[in-house]
C-alpha cells in the first residue's frame, strides 16, 4: 500500500522534545469553585428576606446593593478587636493595652490580623477614592491621593500570593507595577465590592467567636487591681501638675516614678509628702541657700524667745547683767533678721521655701483627719495601693492569675482566631482571584454567543459542514483546556493539553491554529481503494487537502481562528493563576512558558498583540510608561496585557476601566 | 380589546416582581445561573419592569429578559398562557354570543 501521509510542513523553530513532553504526563485539574460556598450563604440569607414577607422588587434591590457595599473603618476596628484572645486593646493613642499573664500566640495573632486589616483597610479608602474622583467628588488632595494609592498598589504587589500571578511584573520599577496593578485590577469597582463582601463576612465570624466565661472572683479582683492601679497612676499625674501649677520648678514630671514607687512599697503617707518636700526643695534651693534658710528659720524661734524672755523680765526685779544679756542677744537676732530680709535674693529664694512647705503637708487637718492639698492625693494613693495588695492576695491564692477553665477557653478561641487570619489573608488574594474568574466567565460566554451566531449564519447558507465544523472547534474550545462545568460550577484544567497547544501556536503561528482547527473538523479523505480515512491532524500537508476539505478548512478558520487563539491564551493564563497553591489549594506546578516561547508567540502573533494593546488606553499608558524609562516590555508582560487589557472581548468587559492605568 | 392596549396596574407589576424574583431563588438554588447573573439579571429587570406600562411592552420585556437568561422563561410562558387563555375565553363568548342571535326567533 503506498504511503499517502502527505509531507510534514516544518515549523520554523524545532522545539527540544523535553520541553513539549514535559507536559504529557500531567492528569487535570478540577478546580472547586470557592464562589459556589459564597452564593449559597448570600442566597439563604435572601431566602430568608424573601419568606420573611418582603416582595419581589424587594429581593432584586437587595441584591443589587449588595454589589455596592461599603465598609467603614469603624466596621474594621471592631474586627481587629476581636483577635488577641479578648485580651489586648488598642487605646485612643494607638499603643496597645497588653495584660498581665498573656497567652502564647495572643498577641502575635492581634498584630498580625491587625497588620493585614490595615492592609485591607488602606485598598479600600484608596478603592472608595478612585470611585469619588471618577464622580468628580474626590475629598483628598493630589498629594494625599497619592501616597494613599501608592501604598493601597504596594501592599497588592507585595502580596506572595499577587507575585505567583504576576511573575512577569518580577523586576520591574515600583511605579510601573504600581501602574500595571491599578489598570488591571485595583480600579475595577467589582474587586471593591468583593473585598467588602468578604470582609462583611469575616466581621460576622469574628463576632462570632467563642465566648470566654470568666471567673467571677478572679474577674473582680483584677478589675479592682487595675482601676487601682489606673488611680495611682492619675493621681501621680495629678500631684505633679498641681505642683507645678504652685511652685516655680520645672521638669517636675521627673518626680513621678519615685513616688509611685514609694506609693508601691507601701509607705506612709507622711513619709511620701516628706520626701517630695525634700526633692522639692533640692531642685529649688541651692544647699547654702537652704542653710542660711534653716538658720533664718532658727534665728525666728531664738528671737521669739528672746522677745518672750525680755517681756518677762522687763516685768521682774531681774539682775542687770541678765538684762543685758538678754537685750544683747535680741539686738544680734534682730539684726541677723534684718540682714536676712535685706538681702532680695535670700528673700525671694525664701518665698519659694514657703511654698514648698505649704504644698507638701505633713500634718494632718485635726478635724477631717486627711492630709490637706496634695497630701489628700498621696493618702488615695496609698489606699489604692493597699487595694492592690488585697485583690493581688486574691488572685495569688488562686494559684495563678488566670484559671484553668478560663485558659483552655482563650485557647480554644486562639485557634478559631488562627482560621479566621486564614481567612483574612485571603480577603484580597481571594478577591483578585474571584475577580478574574468573573471576567474569563464573561469572556467565555461572549465567545459562545458569537461561535453560535457564526455556527447559525453558516447554516442559514445551507453550509451543515461548516456549520458542524464550527460547532465542533467551539465545542473543542470549551473542553479541552478548561472545561466549565455549568451544573456543577467546576472548571477543570487540562493543563498537559493548554502546554502542548499553546507551544504549538508559539512554534507554528497561523499553522499550528489551522492543525488545532483540522484536530477538530474530523475530515477524511479516500485511501487507495477508495475507503474515507482520518486526516492527519499533526502531519497533514495542507496545501495538498481536497478542494472540499480545504474550503470546510479555511473557512471555519476564518471565522473561529482567531477566537480560537485568544481563547487558548486566555486559558493559558487563567489556567497558570488557577495553581496558586495559597488560592485553590492545589499543587503548584511550573507552567510558565519559556520566555523565547513567548518571544515565539509574538513574533507570529504580534500583529495582532500590537493592535489588541492600542485599543486599550491603560494598556497603551503602561508600555508607554515602560520604553520611556528605555525598559523593552518583555513578550510575557505585552501578553498578559493583553490577556487583561488588549484583546477584543476584554476590552469590551474592561471599558469601564480602560481609563485608568496613569492618573495622577 | 386590543391586548396592546391594556395597562399594567400595581397589582400585576407587584405579582411579576414576585415571580421573577421565585423564578430566580429557584434557578440559582438548582445551578441554573450564577449568583452573580442574578445580580445582573436584577439590575436589568429593575431598570426595565417599572417602565413597562402596557402588556405588549411587558411581553417584549420578557421576550428580552428570557432571551438573555433563560430562567426566565418560565414567566414568559405564564404570561402567554395567561392570555391565551384571555382569548379563548374572548372567543367562546363571542361564539355563544353569536349562537345566542341565531337561535333568537
Amino acid at each position: 500500500m503506498p504511503d499517502t501521509t502527505p509531507v510534514v510542513e516544518r515549523p520554523k523553530f524545532q522545539p527540544k522534545p523535553t520541553e513539549v513532553l514535559a507536559f504529557g504526563a500531567e492528569k487535570p485539574l478540577v478546580i472547586d469553585d470557592p464562589r459556589i460556598k459564597e452564593a449559597q450563604e448570600k442566597l439563604k440569607k435572601l431566602r430568608e428576606f424573601k419568606t420573611n414577607g418582603n416582595g419581589g422588587r424587594e429581593v432584586f434591590e437587595r441584591m443589587t446593593q449588595t454589589q455596592e457595599i461599603g465598609l467603614g473603618s469603624g466596621e474594621l476596628d471592631s474586627i481587629r478587636t476581636q483577635f488577641g484572645a479578648g485580651q489586648y486593646e488598642r487605646q485612643n493613642d494607638g499603643s496597645i493595652k497588653s495584660p498581665d499573664a498573656p497567652l502564647p500566640g495572643a498577641k502575635e495573632n492581634f498584630d498580625i490580623a491587625g497588620r493585614l486589616i490595615d492592609k485591607v483597610s488602606t485598598y479600600l479608602q484608596y478603592a472608595d477614592e478612585h470611585a469619588k474622583r471618577g464622580r468628580g467628588e474626590g475629598t483628598l488632595n493630589p498629594t494625599d491621593y497619592q501616597t494613599l494609592r501608592n501604598a493601597a498598589m504596594d501592599s497588592l504587589t507585595s502580596l506572595p500570593a499577587m507575585n505567583n500571578m504576576f511573575p512577569e511584573l518580577g523586576d520591574l520599577p515600583v511605579d510601573i507595577k504600581r501602574d500595571y496593578v491599578e489598570a488591571t485590577l485595583a480600579s475595577d469597582p467589582k474587586l471593591r465590592t468583593k473585598v467588602a463582601e468578604k470582609m462583611r463576612s469575616i466581621l460576622e465570624e469574628a463576632q462570632n467567636l467563642p465566648v470566654i466565661e470568666k471567673d467571677p472572683q478572679l474577674e473582680e479582683a483584677q478589675r479592682i487591681k487595675t482601676a487601682a492601679e489606673t488611680r495611682i497612676t492619675t493621681s501621680t499625674a495629678r500631684v505633679i501638675k498641681e505642683l507645678g501649677d504652685d511652685l516655680p520648678i520645672e521638669n517636675l514630671g521627673e518626680l513621678k516614678e519615685t513616688m509611685q514607687r514609694l506609693i508601691n512599697e507601701g509607705k506612709p503617707p507622711r513619709e511620701v509628702l516628706s520626701w517630695i518636700r525634700g526633692a522639692l526643695f533640692h531642685r529649688a534651693l541651692s544647699p547654702e541657700v537652704l542653710e542660711k534658710i534653716r538658720q533664718h528659720n532658727t534665728n525666728l524661734a531664738d528671737l521669739q524667745k528672746a522677745e518672750d524672755e525680755w517681756k518677762k523680765t522687763s516685768k521682774t526685779e531681774t539682775d542687770d547683767e541678765v538684762k543685758k544679756a538678754i537685750s544683747e542677744k535680741r539686738e544680734r537676732l534682730q539684726k541677723a533678721k534684718e540682714n536676712f530680709e535685706n538681702d532680695a535674693g535670700l528673700v525671694s529664694q525664701y518665698d519659694v521655701y514657703n511654698k514648698i512647705v505649704k504644698a507638701t503637708p505633713l500634718e494632718k487637718d485635726p478635724e477631717t483627719g486627711m492630709y490637706p492639698g496634695i497630701g489628700r492625693e498621696i493618702q488615695e494613693m496609698a489606699s489604692a495601693k493597699a487595694q492592690i495588695d488585697t485583690a493581688a492576695e486574691t488572685i495569688n491564692a488562686r494559684g495563678v492569675e488566670m484559671s484553668q477553665k478560663e485558659r483552655q477557653q482563650r485557647q480554644n478561641r486562639l485557634l478559631k482566631e488562627a482560621e479566621l487570619i486564614r481567612k483574612l489573608e485571603g480577603v484580597m488574594p481571594g478577591s483578585v482571584a474571584e475577580v478574574l474568574m468573573n471576567r474569563y466567565d464573561e469572556m467565555v460566554q461572549l465567545e459562545n454567543q458569537r461561535i453560535a451566531k457564526d455556527e447559525e449564519e453558516a447554516k442559514k447558507k445551507g453550509d451543515e459542514k461548516v456549520a458542524n465544523g464550527i460547532k465542533a472547534v467551539g465545542r473543542a474550545m470549551n473542553e479541552k483546556w478548561i472545561h466549565h462545568n455549568e451544573r456543577t460550577r467546576q472548571k477543570t484544567i487540562h493543563r498537559g493539553q493548554i502546554g502542548a497547544d499553546i507551544r504549538r501556536l508559539a512554534y507554528q503561528g497561523e499553522d499550528g491554529v489551522k492543525r488545532l482547527i483540522l484536530r477538530e473538523l474530523k475530515l477524511t479523505t479516500p485511501d487507495a481503494n477508495g475507503v474515507e480515512k482520518p486526516i492527519s491532524w499533526l502531519t497533514a500537508d495542507l496545501t495538498t487537502l481536497s478542494d472540499e476539505n480545504k474550503r470546510i478548512l479555511n473557512e471555519v478558520y476564518a471565522s473561529q481562528g482567531e477566537g480560537m487563539k485568544q481563547k487558548l491564551i486566555n486559558d493559558y493564563f487563567v489556567a497558570r493563576r488557577m495553581e496558586d497553591t495559597t488560592l485553590f489549594g492545589v499543587p503548584l506546578t511550573e507552567m510558565a512558558l519559556k520566555d523565547h516561547e513567548l518571544a515565539l508567540l509574538e513574533q507570529h502573533f504580534g500583529s495582532s498583540l500590537d493592535s489588541g494593546l492600542s485599543h486599550s488606553e491603560a494598556a497603551k499608558q503602561v508600555v508607554k510608561s515602560l520604553q520611556e524609562r528605555g525598559i523593552k516590555p518583555l513578550a510575557g508582560l505585552k501578553w498578559l496585557l493583553y490577556f487583561f487589557l488588549g484583546s477584543t472581548v476584554a476590552t469590551g468587559i474592561l471599558s469601564k476601566i480602560s481609563s485608568v492605568g496613569h492618573q495622577e | 380589546m386590543d391586548p396592546v392596549s391594556v395597562p399594567i396596574s400595581d397589582d400585576v407589576r407587584k405579582t411579576i416582581y414576585d415571580d421573577l424574583a421565585e423564578a430566580m431563588l429557584n434557578a440559582v438554588e438548582k445551578g441554573d445561573m450564577t449568583y452573580e447573573e442574578g445580580q445582573t439579571s436584577a439590575a436589568f429587570i429593575l431598570e426595565k419592569l417599572d417602565r413597562v406600562t402596557n402588556s405588549q411592552e411587558l411581553l417584549l420585556f420578557l421576550h428580552d429578559l428570557a432571551s438573555k437568561w433563560k430562567p426566565y422563561e418560565v414567566e414568559l410562558t405564564k404570561i402567554n398562557s395567561e392570555r391565551q387563555q384571555q382569548d379563548d375565553a374572548t372567543k367562546i363568548t363571542d361564539i355563544e354570543e353569536n349562537l345566542n342571535q341565531l337561535s333568537q326567533p
